[in-house]
């Protein structure tokens, strides 16, 4: 049976050669996907970008209009009702409980340390779950 | 020496798109937070008058049994209920 002949230097050169441009073929062909999906991906972060920088204005002008008439309309009146409420609260220490279900949602508007001068101590208030900072 | 070049453009065509990708992706950040601070300052506003409303009208019904605090009522154009159901009406 007679053997296989030995590859010569030559022809592991050629096979070398050509391996070496099917691989730069294929990185290549790996580099134009990576472009793609890139390219992609940014038409895709543009779009979203944009629809939320279109929408920014309007809800800035709203986000102002509607702070500025609390600011001016309803502002003053929470804080002076409130605090005419407090004032009730230490002569009807009953009112006290209703007062206390809002020290949470309202504290801006209580006068720190008006609890604790107050005659009535009330049970502590049970703040609803996701409203403590 | 062709295959070459073609790949060192590639390369520089990809990390151009990546920094393109980077600098939308950071815009996009940030406008998304600034679109959340807005709709975060309007809901804080909103949870503060529902709860000023809802204080309001716990204190109509505290009216029913103490008569007490109608001048309070009064003051802020509260009217405490009488058989019907409470009025929806915030302090004015």
């Amino acid at each position: 049976m007679p053997r296989p002949a030995e590859p010569t230097d030559r022809a592991v050169l050629e096979f070398l050669a050509w391996r070496c441009d099917r691989l730069q073929t294929l990185f290549q062909f790996a580099l134009a996907g990576l472009i793609l999906l890139s390219a992609a991906l940014n038409i895709f972060l543009y779009k979203q970008m944009r629809l939320v920088r279109i929408q920014i204005p309007s809800h800035r002008d709203a986000a102002i209009r509607y702070a500025m008439e609390f600011n001016r309309r309803d502002d003053a009146t929470i804080r002076s009702f409130v605090m005419r409420l407090e004032q009730f609260a230490a002569a009807n220490p009953d009112f006290r409980p209703i007062l206390d279900q809002y020290r949470t949602a309202l504290s801006a508007y209580f006068v720190p340390g008006a609890q604790k001068a107050a005659p009535f101590q009330a049970a502590p208030f049970q703040p609803p779950a996701g409203t403590n900072k | 020496m062709k295959s070459e070049t073609v790949s060192a453009l590639l390369v520089l065509l990809l990390f151009v798109s990546a920094l393109v990708a980077v600098w939308l992706s950071v815009r996009w950040f940030f406008s998304v937070k600034e679109m959340q601070e807005l709709q975060f300052q309007q809901a804080r506003i909103s949870n503060t008058r529902a709860a000023a409303q809802a204080l309001a009208n716990d204190t109509m019904q505290y009216g029913r049994r103490n008569p007490a605090i109608e001048p309070i009522l009064a003051e802020f154009n509260l009217r405490a209920p009488t058989n019907q159901a409470p009025a929806a009406t915030t302090p004015k």
